[in-house]
């Protein structure tokens, strides 16, 4: 996603911050949409597919995502049809709408987010936060946790593969060894951690990453910002 | 128990933001206050984040059940890093696992901020964890403070996500019944969690005690209250409550006489035990019903004199059974 992210296409050019605002807007209009509104929030699902569309983004990946969002959304809205019996349409009742309606709400949610994140760096993401005044001790914990996640997910997998040719047919972690599994890994990381603060140190860090990159908005990222703003408005209120 | 953004409504999502940004503004101003030691904690902070990250992607096996746990991380946090840069913490795990994993929504954000790190932070890994570590730090208290915490903290958070769902107007499943199905799913994955937070604390204990807080050096922020403050303050709390906020009790009937009335028809039922016992509560009763005899007034002055009674008496109690308190054994220069 990071390596999409840093390509040149036209939504990866595009401010972070107007992506990142546009992104907000696009959810809280979504989800102010009535429960019986299918028609409305139908009409929302234009602009993640448009964006998927001009921007060459492939669908698959999401797809993944998806699933881990959706079920929890389909345990909480399949209790609707049998406990709201309002009758719209002959044969249709209110509990069989908003089913569908919350089933597009979480699809289009994660669609968005999910072209926010693959079009936009996490250095990027976390500068704009920074822009609009989030903590910098927050915006530096974050981009550490990025940079240092796939260095402990390639070690857990390490611990992972030496524990299973250890322990062949044997499902996870027994729990003999929960302890001494995630604690040797836990004390790994603080050493490491002093470390990291050590070589940071060195290089000048005083809290926060200096940026080098120009923070204005410029006219194409002004004229997404209307375009899009301007046609949720007028699916949401018209 | 990450939500998604379906699940909120964007009044709700924007109440639960507020929430949880107070929360951080507060932890950052509660985290040391010296530069250094808050420059020094950053790294510190990210690289635990990474860690408790890639440690939720290793799978517990749980014995007899054939199904498995894993670790959540908002309790082992906040013994580490104590609950302020703990909850910083949680609070960037969430929102990275939002963004690169969709693993919760955007606008959402704040309530699983609030149901996982404050939750798992403040209540479990402060509250609960020096409650039952203050004093001492030893193994059975490590654990005991280890699933308690995991257990209340998943228990309000799956309590929040149930309220927050249905403030939103998402779900037409009465609350009950959606109660009925969040708490004891959340009930034993807080067990599990628990055993799986504790394992790693015990680990620490052995290996190396000081990293954890109130092990060695002062708890992060923390001035802890004279003992005469503290019950300075519950006797004034008292006061209130048993003198004032009585007033406001509900005249009501509680749930044994509602049952009562329900089955015979009358709120009480009439006795059939030895008159003596009722007359010897008769001659005791210095305030029947909690009030003056032959009258209805004295509900705030019944109040404090329970409160006071209590005290007394729970004080002789305490008195009685204490220790003795251990010789001293004199012994001279030289033999």
């Amino acid at each position: 996603m990071e390596e999409e992210a840093r390509g040149d296409g036209r939504l990866q050019t595009l401010h972070p911050l107007a992506k990142f605002f546009v992104t907000i807007i696009y959810l809280v209009l979504l989800l102010s949409f009535h429960k019986y509104d299918v028609a409305g929030v139908l009409l929302m699902g234009a602009y993640p597919v448009l964006l998927f569309t001009l921007g060459g983004i492939p669908l698959r990946p999401m797809w993944r995502r998806m699933c881990v969002i959706l079920v929890p959304v389909c345990l909480v809205g399949i209790a609707n049809p049998f406990f709201d019996r309002t009758p719209l349409m002959p044969g249709v009742t209110g509990g069989m709408v908003s089913m569908v309606t919350l089933l597009l709400k979480g699809l289009f949610a994660v669609a968005a987010a999910y072209l926010l994140m693959v079009t936009t760096t996490m250095d990027d993401l976390c500068r704009s936060l920074r822009k609009l005044r989030v903590p910098a001790i927050l915006v530096t914990v974050i981009m550490l946790v990025h940079r240092y996640l796939i260095v402990f997910l390639k070690e857990v997998d390490r611990m992972r593969t030496a524990y299973k040719m250890r322990a062949p047919g044997q499902k996870g972690v027994h729990f003999r060894f929960w302890g001494p599994m995630v604690g040797m890994l836990l004390l790994r990381s603080m050493d490491r951690s002093e470390a990291v603060y050590q070589s940071m140190s060195l290089r000048g860090f005083r809290g926060e990453f200096p940026s080098d990159k120009d923070g204005s908005l410029s006219r194409s990222d002004i004229l997404y910002i209307t375009i899009c703003i301007l046609s949720f408005l007028i699916i949401r209120f018209l | 128990m990450h939500m998604a953004d379906a699940l909120v409504s964007p009044v709700v999502a924007g109440i639960m933001y507020a929430c949880s940004a107070v929360a951080v503004v507060l932890s950052i101003r509660g985290m040391r206050s010296g530069e250094e030691d808050r420059e020094r904690s950053i790294p510190l902070m990210g690289v635990m984040g990474a860690f408790v990250f890639a440690a939720q992607m290793i799978n517990f096996a749980i014995p007899g059940t054939g199904s498995s746990g894993h670790l959540c991380g908002g309790m082992l946090l906040s013994a580490l890093l104590g609950p302020c840069a703990g909850f910083l913490t949680m609070t960037a795990i969430l929102l990275v696992q939002c963004l690169l994993f969709a693993d919760g929504g955007l606008m959402a954000l704040g309530c699983n901020v609030w149901n996982m790190g404050f939750y798992g932070c403040f209540v479990g890994g402060f509250l609960i964890w020096r409650a039952f570590t203050d004093r001492k730090m030893t193994r059975g208290r490590i654990i005991a403070a280890s699933v308690v915490g995991c257990v209340v903290s998943l228990l309000l958070g799956a309590f929040s996500v149930t309220l927050e769902t249905l403030a939103s107007g998402i779900t037409e499943l009465p609350f009950a019944v959606f109660v009925r199905f969040m708490l004891p799913i959340h009930l034993v994955i807080g067990l599990v969690e628990g055993l799986i937070t504790a394992a790693v604390l015990v680990f620490i204990l052995e290996a190396r005690p000081g990293l954890l807080q109130g092990a060695g050096g002062p708890a992060e922020g923390g001035r802890r209250m004279k003992f005469a403050s503290v019950l300075a303050v519950l006797a004034a709390v008292t006061l209130v409550v048993g003198g004032l906020m009585s007033h406001l009790a509900s005249s009501d009937p509680d749930g044994l006489e509602w049952s009562v009335e329900k089955v015979t028809g009358a709120p009480e039922i009439e006795s059939d035990g030895p008159e003596w016992a009722a007359g010897v509560q008769e001659r005791t009763a210095l305030l029947p019903d909690y009030a003056f005899r032959d009258s209805e007034r004295g509900t705030s002055f019944s109040g404090i004199a329970g409160a006071l009674a209590v005290l007394v008496l729970c004080f002789a109690v305490g008195m009685a059974f204490r220790k003795p308190a251990g010789r001293k054994i004199e012994t001279s220069g030289a033999d």
